[in-house]
């Protein structure tokens, strides 16, 4: 692109200015009542972001010493949601925290979007305790327990995505769809981590579909719902 | 921006004396319509002034408002192709896209047609970059598509423009 553009010498057509009539009704619209709002920054947004799942990890850690679960269970759950939360801290460190426009690349946000789950996936599949065969995992007490923890775990992560996708409303008229998967994320890994600390079962098959197969929808679902929410 | 949203309507008056033109030009550029493009210019600002509160401070200003104008394009064509009349809403017909007969006499009346010839992804892009003055990542952005689409729609929409403009430098 150091070569002198052919086409700059052209004549290209000045911007069109509106008609007076509309410019009025325009600036009549927007001028009339104006009250003053506080302008946030993108960063101040994300920090009040990570509020979500840390709430989320405290109140499934209260959960879990209330129901006594064992000592060891909670301390090595809130070992990963510590370190997990370093993860999702650069996440929104990365993605979100600075205006729509000074983002970094669409392509480097949807890596980070599809590599963080399937990452956490690896990763409650090396910190689950023994996987029984699958055709045992799919049927009786072990697959309504699954039911019921994946929805547990779906609803909560679904309310925090929604929550803090108020926090981030129509801030994002150029990329809300990966926006809207990151805070899905945020929502998702809350729930997921915190449910890895309430929950009783650690076995593989479980802590995979029940609670990792929630973050992946949630990044999906959050990509769809940034959409219509983010963008104003 | 950030004065707008603070309350001041004189920095309103400010932000649109400077943003309007080039939102005016991009919307007429998909519109082919001056009457549609002032309805999607009065759509775009009433979406900005809604969520002035959400502007996140050091956004850059055109390339946001573009993006809502652009959105605004799409949601009002796609829920016209819903529609089942072919009436606009003020009961006329709608409006067909400019026909031109004849040879042009003037370089930037050739290149307005050459422009309004072209396909609509290579006229967007052209716009943006060109006539609204964005950067490639910033028309990426607008354009929810990556700076390497954007630099190739440039590329052949000039391709594009060069062949017609030829056309015209050599009418025989």
């Amino acid at each position: 692109m150091s070569e002198r553009d052919p086409l700059d010498d052209l004549p290209w057509p000045e911007p069109a200015a509106p008609s007076a009539s509309v410019s009025t009704k325009i600036c009549d619209g927007c001028t009339k009542g104006l009250a003053e709002r506080p302008c946030r920054s993108a960063r101040r947004r994300a920090a009040l972001s990570m509020l979500f799942p840390t709430a989320t990890v405290g109140l499934f850690s209260w959960r879990a010493i209330a129901h006594h679960a064992p000592e060891g269970v909670v301390r090595a759950g809130l070992y990963g949601a510590l370190a997990w939360s370093i993860v999702l801290s650069l996440t929104l460190l990365f993605g979100l925290a600075s205006p729509p426009g000074r983002r970094p690349r669409l392509a480097l946000r949807v890596g980070v979007a599809a590599l963080i789950p399937v990452v956490f996936f690896v990763y409650l599949e090396k910190t689950a305790s023994g996987t029984v065969a699958f055709s045992e995992f799919s049927q009786g007490a072990y697959a309504a327990h699954a039911w019921r923890c994946g929805a547990i775990c779906f609803a909560v992560g679904a309310i925090m995505s929604g929550g803090v996708m108020l926090l981030w409303r129509r801030s994002d008229p150029l990329t809300p769809g990966i926006s809207g998967a990151l805070l899905g994320l945020v929502g998702g890994m809350g729930s997921a981590l915190g449910m890895g600390i309430a929950c009783p079962s650690h076995e593989g098959w479980h802590v995979c579909v029940s609670h990792g197969v929630v973050v992946a929808s949630l990044v999906v679902l959050g990509a769809a719902a940034g959409r219509r929410m983010l963008a104003p | 921006m950030e004065a707008y949203v603070g309350g001041s309507a004189e920095a309103f008056n400010n932000l649109y004396r400077r943003v309007s033109p080039s939102v005016m030009g991009y919307l007429l550029r998909l519109t082919r319509s001056r009457v549609r493009a002032e309805d999607l210019l009065q759509i775009t600002f009433s979406k900005v002034h809604r969520a002035r509160e959400s502007y996140l401070k050091g956004a850059p200003v055109l390339p946001w408002v573009l993006a809502i104008a652009r959105r605004s394009f799409l949601d009002e064509r796609r829920a016209a192709k819903s529609r089942t009349e072919d009436l606009s809403p003020d009961g006329t017909l709608p409006e067909p896209p400019p026909t031109y007969e004849g040879t042009p006499n003037e370089v930037s009346v050739a290149l307005e047609r050459a422009l309004d010839a072209l396909p609509e992804a290579y006229r967007e892009a052209i716009q943006l970059t060109k006539i609204s003055g964005l950067s490639i990542a910033e028309a990426a952005s607008v354009l929810g598509a990556t700076e390497t689409a954007v630099k190739l729609r440039v590329h052949r929409g000039y391709n594009l423009l060069r062949k017609e403009l030829e056309r015209f430098a050599r009418p025989s």
